[in-house]
């Protein structure tokens, strides 16, 4: 930017803006405003819409992004009727139905004064993913994943029905039938030799995770709740009885060394082989099922025993009952005299587990009021968990013979248990202390105490071991959580807010008896605070400022005292935000935010040391394997509307995002994961009233992203339009 | 980044005149008011003690609250804890409690926004929950009445994933081998506000997993990347490394758990 030529220019827009603002003062009205030409309100309603966008590039990654339809999307926006049904009586409707977006809700609710409510409903809407992999520079590969619909459709089914009579036991009773259908990326991605890069510098393989790969989602949770409740003196009683049932199928498809087989004989790993011929290509879909039901009942107590203190007590019980199912066929494409033939190669296969929790829990609470001012609750929580589970699987194994290309499979048994038991206690401490003019002060501690015992062995066959590797851990965690703040209303001009807080954990595991040796302890910190302040120097001109400051650190020790504490993460976080909100005019508002964040997660880098060369090995610096994790933006938005007539009204939205976390050059020794995109977006919208009973909206917009991350291979970018009319019912 | 040319004198003030054209346009043409959302164009506060007279059940615990203990108050110093968030109630009252004229944050995140700025910029990323798009509530989440917002935390009947297992059924197991940052919580992994990483993870690279798995190197073996849970460790990953993150195809698959191999590997 030519700063001589725009100094000027940035002068006289400080000068009209200062003039603008001032101007406003004159132009505003008094609170509370006239509103003879106000738009109305409508209480009950339908609003029909249809937006149609124009996306050139990755359609895909548009539907993701901005989680809207790249067909043309339409129907009842928004349906509203409230009905009196007698004098004390309501029916309430409400409905959506947008075609092509796949958003979908019917509703009915009826009220009976000094009886209670009923209700019932279906919604579903559909979330949008691109399916992408990753893109290595080196060679600009890219990995399309094949053409997939990738959606998944988030529907719930509920009935509702609660009765509150005057003076008698209150009843609440639900159901709700939740699913999750569809099919959806995962970021557990396969490997590829298409990168560009030479397979004859070991250590340094060639293979980079990055071939896209998805999960097919078949989930459906049942719950029903049972809630009486009844106040007799001062004591208010609830139990709720709760079952609820989970039936989950998911599968993920994954796909490794895509387009590859090595060749027959296969040469020596030193022999420059093309990417074609450097791996052989598996297949695999892995299938979890998890089947359970769980019971569980709550009983709560809430005694007022003076105006100025409050006993709250608790109790739980969760009976969790579990059949987790799965199978894992994998092959791998393998090279024969005969050509290459399919292998399975470690599967597995039939597993068939049985997983049983029980869950007992207790809570006891103190709210009183010492002086009119200061209000304290004292808390104590505790818990005893108890998990079991047993397997079995058969794992599928194959030899190939190579001049024949015959495939025997071979399956062996295994077996597995796991077992764990916690016990946890919580106290916790709530302050409040208003005495000051004007100000509020909080504080909030709990540390959450856990001990527990853990037995497991690794899968083993029972026909030839009577154990697999076993483990016995003790467990002993802390965990701190605290904040302190305040809430400081100076006038009307000025407010500040102001918190620091922290969480200190720490997580050991010892083994002992068979587990002996094991260890694993980790500690963690993460210390900071946020401060938001309000300036409203004028009426009609806000600015809110938020700053949030976080540092963590944690260290993690093995086998004692041969490997002692290490630092392993170091991060640190400043988040600055800012919303402007300006009304010049009673007829003008402009409201503008924007965020910055700085955020960076250490971990190996800086002191990673050198790998020492062998023979064959040439020697680098583990620094270069894994750089800091980066994770900055920028985002910002704008948002301005006035009154263009008596019946219209305009609209402007602008939006803008970047983050510039790439690090290209990584991918000689690594695989470049971190996010650098640029997205702007602007749309202009008018609202016009037809009439008393009829309102219309009509927006033109305009979309672009630009992603290096993927080498452009997600951008996008096109105009969006849409229409909708409110009618009053 | 360089000026464009055509941002003149002239431009600035066209501009400026055409401003100030809609600003008089505006003002004489139309006697209403507009504001930015989530305010109620023309109303004034009438104080929390005004809303308790119809929603007792809403405010019942509301003082010893998250957002209660901050006693928000106006100008005068009357208490507008509820009108903090759902805007001046006085249109609201006056034609008897009709859903159009007071803000209701369960539908729109705007009311929030208004103090977490630093949530609508998370929101506003690449890897989010669908709250802008208007699909997802912070209320789905946040018991924004009761006396902590944030559910499971502190001396609580509840657990800690409660909130996301609720819609992520097959992530809440239980499996037979578990990873024990199940236990710290889903956040201890994902940014639930949003994130510039896929899948709202903290981190995009095994620097996610190395916060908690990064092993002291040796004199002996210097250079080497050990990564391990509880076995003895010391396993040199550096290779595995190079090729992606901890959690690729024929890695640690299984992030939140496994049911057949006790290191997450499927």
């Amino acid at each position: 930017m030519h700063a001589s030529s725009f100094l000027p220019r940035r002068g006289a827009a400080v000068l009209a803006g200062l003039t603008l603002a001032l101007g406003g003062v004159g132009l505003r009205a008094d609170t509370p405003a006239k509103q003879a030409d106000a738009f109305p309100t409508f209480d009950n309603y339908i609003q029909i819409g249809v937006q149609a966008p124009s996306i050139d590039r990755n359609e895909a990654a548009f539907q993701q992004r901005t989680g809207q339809s790249k067909t043309t999307s339409g129907g009842i926006e928004a349906y509203h009727q409230a009905k009196d049904l007698g004098s004390d009586t309501t029916l309430t409707m409400d409905g959506r139905a947008l075609g092509g977006a796949e958003d979908y809700l019917a509703q009915f609710n009826l009220a009976k004064t000094d009886l209670g409510t009923f209700e019932v409903g279906y919604k579903t809407f559909r979330t949008f993913y691109d399916g992408v992999g990753g893109f290595f520079p080196l060679d600009k590969k890219w990995n399309a994943m094949n053409p997939q619909d990738l959606h998944v459709d988030r529907g719930q089914f509920w009935v509702k029905a609660t009765v509150k009579r005057p003076n008698t036991p209150e009843f609440e009773f639900s159901y709700t039938d939740s699913s999750r259908d569809g099919k959806k990326d995962s970021l557990i991605w396969g490997d590829s030799d298409y990168t560009g890069l030479p397979n004859n510098v070991p250590p340094i393989s060639q293979v980079r995770k990055m071939v896209p790969s998805y999960r097919k989602l078949d989930e459906r949770s049942q719950n029903f709740e049972a809630t009486v409740r009844h106040s007799v003196g001062n004591t208010t009683y609830s139990l709720t009885y709760v079952h609820e049932k989970t039936d989950d199928n998911d599968i993920r498809y994954g796909n490794r060394f895509p387009g590859e087989v090595k060749p027959y004989p296969t040469p020596a790993a030193t022999v420059l082989l093309t990417p074609d011929k450097m791996n052989s290509e598996i297949d695999y879909s892995e299938t979890d099922g998890v089947n359970s039901k769980m019971d569980g009942i709550t009983g709560k107590t809430e005694t007022t025993i003076t105006d100025k203190i409050k006993l709250s007590t608790g109790f739980g019980y969760q009976d969790l009952d579990a059949t987790l199912t799965g199978d894992r066929p994998i092959n791998t494409l393998t090279p024969t005299a005969v050509g290459p033939v399919w292998a399975p190669s470690d599967n597995f296969l039939n597993l068939l587990a049985d997983s049983k929790v029980k869950v007992f829990s207790g809570l006891v609470a103190l709210d009183f009021k010492p002086a009119p001012a200061f209000q304290a609750r004292v808390a104590v929580s505790g818990e005893d968990k108890r998990t079991a589970s047993t397997g079995s699987f058969t794992s599928v194994g194959s030899s190939v013979n190579a001049t024949t290309g015959v495939v025997t499979v071979t399956q062996t048994p295994q077996v597995m248990f796991s077992r764990i038991k916690e016990k946890s206690l919580t106290p916790e401490v709530q302050l409040s202390y208003t005495g000051f003019r004007n100000t509020t002060f909080y504080f909030n501690g709990s540390k959450q105490l856990l001990d527990g015992d853990e037995r497991y062995t690794t899968p083993y066959n029972p026909n030839t071991a009577s154990n697999g590797t076993l483990a016995n851990n003790t467990m002993d965690d802390s965990h701190l959580n605290a904040n302190l703040g305040f809430n400081w209303a100076q006038s009307s001009v000025f407010n500040l807010r102001g918190e620091v807080f922290r969480k200190d954990h720490s997580n050991r595991s010892i083994g002992y008896n068979a587990g002996l040796g094991s260890s694993y302890v980790l500690g963690y910190k993460f210390d900071g605070f946020k401060v938001t302040a309000t300036v409203k120097p004028l009426a009609q001109l806000a600015f809110t400022t938020r700053y949030i400051y976080q540092k963590g650190t944690a260290d993690v020790a093995g086998v004692q005292p041969l490997f002692p504490t290490y630092d392993s993460m170091d991060a640190e976080n400043h988040m600055f935000g800012e919303t402007i909100d300006w009304n010049p005019t009673r007829q003008v508002y402009v409201q503008a935010n924007a965020n910055v964040v700085f955020n960076v997660l250490k971990t190996l880098n800086g002191r990673g040391g050198i790998a020492v060369g062998t023979g064959t090995n040439a020697s680098y610096s583990a620094d270069t394997v894994l750089r800091n994790s980066n994770n900055n933006y920028v985002s910002g938005s704008i948002v301005t509307g006035a009154v263009l007539s008596k019946e219209d009204n305009l609209e402007v939205r602008i939006s803008y995002y970047k983050s510039d976390n790439y690090n290209p050059e990584v991918a000689v020794l690594s695989m470049p994961y971190g996010a650098a995109v640029k997205e702007a977006s602007v749309s202009v919208g008018l609202k016009h009233k037809f009439s008393e009973r009829m309102i219309g909206n009509a927006r033109v917009g305009f979309y672009d992203s630009k992603n290096d991350t993927t080498g452009g291979n997600t951008n996008y970018h096109g105009p969006l339009a849409y229409l909708s009319l409110d009618y009053a019912l | 980044m360089s000026t464009p040319r055509h941002w003149t004198k002239s431009t600035v003030i066209f501009a400026g005149a055409a401003a100030w054209g809609l600003l008089f346009v505006s003002c004489t043409v139309a006697d209403r008011t507009i504001v930015a959302p989530p305010q109620v164009a023309g109303a004034g506060f009438v104080g929390s003690k005004k809303c308790l007279e119809c929603h007792e059940e809403q405010s019942a615990h509301f003082a010893g609250s998250t957002h209660g203990r901050l006693a928000l108050k106006d100008a005068k110093g009357q208490e507008i804890g509820c009108e903090s968030c759902h805007g001046p109630g006085s249109m609201h009252v006056k034609v008897g409690g009709s859903k159009a004229t007071i803000v209701n944050p369960g539908k729109s995140p705007e009311a929030c926004f208004q103090c977490h700025l630093d949530k609508r910029g998370e929101f506003s990323l690449p890897s989010t929950h669908p709250v802008l798009a208007g699909k997802v509530t912070c209320v789905d989440c946040h018991d924004v009445h009761a006396e902590s917002a944030v559910r499971g935390t502190g001396a609580s009947l509840e657990g800690v994933n409660e909130t996301c297992t609720k819609c992520h059924t097959a992530q809440k197991g239980p499996y037979v081998y578990e990873h024990g940052a199940m236990k710290e919580g889903c956040i201890s992994c994902h940014n639930p506000h949003g994130s510039v990483n896929q899948k709202m993870l903290v981190s995009r690279d095994a620097n996610l997993c190395l916060r908690c798995h990064l092993e002291a190197p040796t004199i002996a073996n210097a250079g080497q990347i050990n990564a391990s849970a509880v076995d003895v460790g010391l396993s040199n990953h550096n290779a595995r490394m190079m090729q992606g993150t901890c959690w690729s195809a024929n890695c640690h698959e299984a992030p939140h758990g496994s049911n057949t191999n006790n290191h997450l590997r499927r």
